[in-house]
């Protein structure tokens, strides 16, 4: 066997948690090898094309702010953008795009095989080595060992990967892929805690056989917005999808099938999503819905391929023929592959630290659909946080983490490593406590400074967000020093309070009918404000009420994060602990004691204990 | 068990009267639960009802606008937690004792009957005018509730700093006080105290010093007693214990038993009423729903707390979304 070169950081696996995961590493300076069977799959979207949406745009935005690749790549390959929720808050916009799969990948294969500090290697990865109890290279089943001081492993859900379409089973990886038996072993040989779970996939459907006319149709926005920072416009064209029903027809033959579908059979023991039931489920479990919405979703411009996104199902293959016909438009469409069901395991992620290395093997991190998550945008979160610290622990740097009041990738990092998971992990904005600061418009402010400390922010970016940053600063600066009495306020027929108060051109702004260009009527100083300052600062004036209130509860937060929690704790030890309680801490081990708090089960009687405790402990330490 | 049953468990242990050991009882066994329960569950609905418009926009399932149902929701949840709000605060009268304040002007007595009720020498009696400075307070069992009997100083105008702080303090006494028993001496009327903000039905207007001066016939007061011998005090008791039966009887049995309970509902409330403002006055579900949150912390703090998950689990429950 022969013996390599020493990479510092080898990431295991091309997809969207091995793509950012080795980008970071790469960034910060590591030297980095990303290792996949074939570099032709590098970026491939294995579901759903689509990219965004509610919580998950959230995400995509910040992966771009601290310079990571997703948004990038998303708006090179995006062909129906869509902003999810204007008529709402900015906070809750959810920037979304359906993606041309070929696209992506060019875009995302030319990025990754160009990228500085970065080497792609084609081979299968069998095993990881340790030496001493610490990671030291990953072996191929070339039979060539790879030696590296951190692994990342990125492998989705190759963990005993079982395909059903009906009582069809087939062990598999992704549909094609072979799963990765001695690496599999290796991980069960950790003794890491596993789970089983399933999600399911519809049938891909030939768009040159579904009858477009009759449908309702839903098109892109007429001024897509980009996901990334970096990008000016969009330049690819954008398309429109179709929008069907299911009939009383279809749920008929569904409920006659039902116990032929995997998932009623018994066949699958994984817990499936509740956010993407499979259509057996919807109909068995909502019998009084007349229609279940479907979205046909073409997967490229030049592809005939079409997703239909809500009807995901294990069905046998005639029952799944015999059901799509009876779909408006889709009377003729033609199967190009059938749904179906995948089951995996998963790494319990509370066998991680907030950094994403395993506790039980030092220098082995995981990253993406491995540690129970589902969606692109999670995996690249935490391929992104994976990359950082791998590449951090090189150098001897201590790791890094989002706090939850920072940035979504710190409320997706935390919500795993802390509570684990019982479904495949998706975001909401309503997992966000602080979801009004965590906006989809303000990712940059949040975390490109970080980014620019750690390292992983390049030249361009900050240099095109101090620019900007400064003229929000100095109009901010500006807003809060112009004033106005209400009288005069009256005046310019703006609609205030009269009690006498002077108040700053910024707390006009947040009245709702007082608007960025009423402002510039007061004071025409203001006009040459650029119009993406004045609108950052209508939405930063619109939230201060809110924002002021939550400070208190952020900083709560914060002194708890503070009080570290040392990690060899003998929570046997601590007196008035409940049984369940104790085995909770002893599993997540947390390292802080607001993270011993977001422990499902730890109540605050449980907390003083433990808080006792460490002080004693220090006292006598 | 949840956090107002252990509350009930507390109070009984702590229960002296009749009074207060049925409505802990009652809490142990989770009438409180009960109830905020219900509002805990109508809010985890609220909430989740605008968490699917928001984060579930793309399916037809979950409204666009939710801001309609939600607000006839937050109409009906509210009004019960208002009326629950007017109970006349029974649950903690209850529970912290029933409150009556002897009034009058100095030397009508009061010392002296605050002695006879107590049955022991607690204020010191002197034929001084203007002794008694602070408010003295004994604690007794009437009628089945606890009660706090506070003798206050006379009121009248006084240029001595230390008296005028006493009457500040018992006028002070005098408004918390559930019940006030406006004691005059024979020859005064108690008509002329009435002014002093008298409620019918609830104070009671006593004549002292019946062994001096018999009381003339002419005087309309509820009971005329001599605080030094005794006489009538046993009626005065009597018309205190049916004053306070019918405060103890309230139309339900209260869901306030804590001060507590209270401030948190106060706010849950005032938090659901700035949610519909905002619902009536545009689209801002995403800061309705931070209100509807901070009302669920305040109920939660009650019987304890909803996670994300509840709150999910009520939208996956309702609605049929997936795509």
């Amino acid at each position: 066997m022969a013996t390599l070169e020493t990479y510092d950081v080898i990431v295991i696996g091309g997809g969207h948690a091995g793509c950012e995961a080795a980008s970071a590493s790469a960034r910060l300076g590591a030297k980095t090898a990303l290792i996949t069977h074939k570099k032709s799959t590098i970026g491939e979207m294995s579901c759903n094309p689509a990219i965004g949406g509610l919580g998950k745009g959230h995400l995509v935005r910040e992966i771009d702010a601290l310079d990571g690749l997703m948004g990038r790549m998303a708006d090179k390959s995006g062909i129906q953008f869509r902003m999810l929720n204007r008529s709402k808050g900015p906070a809750v916009w959810g920037p979304r795009a359906q993606i041309d799969r070929a696209l992506y990948r060019q875009a995302m294969q030319a990025e990754i095989l160009d990228h500085v500090n970065l080497t792609v290697i084609e081979d299968g990865a069998e095993d990881i080595e340790e030496t001493g109890g610490i990671v030291s290279g990953v072996i191929g089943a070339s039979g060539k060992i790879y030696p590296a001081r951190a692994v990342i492993v990125t492998t989705g859900t190759f963990l005993k990967g079982l395909i059903h379409i009906g009582d069809t089973r087939i062990p598999a990886g992704r549909a094609g892929e072979k799963p990765a038996i001695g690496l599999a072993d290796r991980l069960y040989g950790l003794d890491l805690p596993m789970g089983r779970l399933k999600t399911g996939t519809p049938a891909r459907l030939d768009g040159t056989t579904i009858d477009w006319e009759a449908l309702e149709m839903q098109p892109a926005d007429d001024e897509p917005m980009p996901f990334s920072y970096m990008t000016d416009a969009i330049l690819v064209p954008q398309i429109a999808c179709g929008l069907t029903w299911t009939t009383p027809q279809t749920h008929a033959i569904i409920a006659d099938n039902l116990e032929k579908s995997a998932v009623y059979s018994g066949a699958i023991a994984g817990r499936g999503p509740r956010y993407c039931p499979a259509v057996e489920d919807k109909v068995h479990r909502f019998p009084d819905r007349a229609r279940h919405q479907i979205f046909l979703e073409p997967e490229g411009l030049d592809d005939v391929t079409v997703y239909p996104n809500g009807i995901s199902t294990s069905l046998p293959e005639s029952v799944q023929d015999a059901f799509l016909k009876t779909i408006p438009g889709l009377e003729a469409a033609k199967i190009l592959q059938y749904g179906y069901a995948i089951e995996y395991d998963y790494v319990d992620p509370r066998a991680l630290k907030p950094s994403l290395e395993t506790k039980a093997l030092p220098g082995l991190y995981l990253a993406g659909q491995i540690n129970g998550t589902t969606g692109y945008e999670e995996a690249g979160a935490q391929g992104l946080v994976a990359g950082l610290n791998a590449a951090r622990s090189i150098s001897g740097l201590d790791p890094i983490t989002f706090d939850r009041a920072e940035a979504y990738i710190g409320v997706l990092i935390d919500d795993l490593v802390t509570r684990g998971v019982t479904e495949p992990y998706r975001m909401f904005t309503s997992r966000a406590e602080y979801r009004l600061s965590l906006r989809a418009d303000n990712a940059d402010q949040r975390l490109t400074p970080r980014g620019i400390d750690i390292g992983c922010v390049g030249v361009a970016r900050a240099e095109m967000f101090h620019v900007k940053h400064l003229a929000f600063l100095d109009a901010k600066q500006r807003l809060t020093e112009l004033t106005l009495t209400p009288a005069k306020a009256a005046a310019l027929g703006w609609n205030v309070n009269q009690d006498g108060k002077v108040r700053t051109a910024m707390d006009y702004l947040a009245y709702k009918d007082i608007g960025f260009e009423d402002l510039v009527i007061a004071w025409p100083e203001l006009e040459n404000v650029s119009r993406e300052t004045s609108t950052q600062l209508s939405i930063e004036a619109q939230y201060a009420g809110y924002l002021a209130r939550q400070r208190e509860d952020v900083e709560a937060l914060r002194r708890d994060e503070d009080l570290v929690l040392p990690t060899d704790i003998d929570y046997g030890s601590i007196g008035g602990l409940k049984m369940e309680v104790r085995q909770k801490l002893e599993m997540v081990r947390p390292e802080t004691l607001g993270q011993a708090g977001r422990i499902e089960g730890v109540t605050p009687g449980a907390l003083t204990a433990l808080l006792g405790h460490v002080k004693r402990r220090k006292r006598t330490g | 068990m949840d956090l107002t049953q252990a509350e009930g468990v507390a109070d009984l242990i702590d229960a002296e009267s009749r009074g207060q050991k049925t409505q802990a009882l009652e809490q142990l066994g989770g009438s409180l639960t009960q109830t905020y329960e219900d509002w805990r569950h109508q809010l985890t609905k609220i909430l989740a009802l605008l968490e699917a418009s928001i984060d579930f926009p793309d399916e037809d399932e979950a409204p666009e606008d939710a801001s309609r149902p939600v607000i006839k929701m937050i109409d009906a949840l509210t009004s019960n937690m208002e009326t629950s709000l007017l109970d006349g605060r029974l649950g903690e009268r209850i529970r912290d004792g029933f409150r009556i304040a002897i009034i009058g002007r100095p030397n009508a007595g009061k010392s002296t009957l605050l002695n006879r009720l107590a049955q022991r020498e607690a204020a010191i009696v002197t034929p001084v005018p203007g002794t008694t400075r602070d408010v003295v307070e004994i604690r007794l069992r009437l009628g089945g509730q606890l009660v706090w009997i506070a003798d206050t100083a006379g009121i009248r105008d006084t240029s001595d700093e230390i008296e005028a702080e006493g009457v500040r303090r018992a006028e002070d006494a005098a408004a918390r006080a559930d019940i006030r028993l406006f004691l005059t001496e024979g020859r005064d009327s108690p008509l002329a105290l009435k002014g002093a903000g008298y409620r019918d039905g609830t104070d009671l207007s006593v004549v002292n010093k019946i062994d001096v001066d018999a009381p003339s016939p002419d005087i309309l007061a509820d009971c005329a007693i001599s605080a030094k011998t005794g006489e009538g005090v046993d009626h005065l008791e009597a018309l205190l214990v049916e004053r306070l039966t019918h405060m103890g009887r309230g139309s339900a049995s209260p869901i306030i038993t804590r001060a507590r309970h209270r401030t948190r509902l106060e706010a849950g409330a005032a938090h659901l009423n700035a949610a519909r403002e905002l619902l009536m006055d545009d689209h801002s579900p995403e800061l309705a729903a931070e209100d509807v949150r901070l009302a669920l912390r305040e109920i939660g703090a009650v019987v304890g707390a909803v996670g994300v998950e509840d709150i999910l689990g009520s939208v996956f429950a309702d609605f049929c979304i997936g795509k």
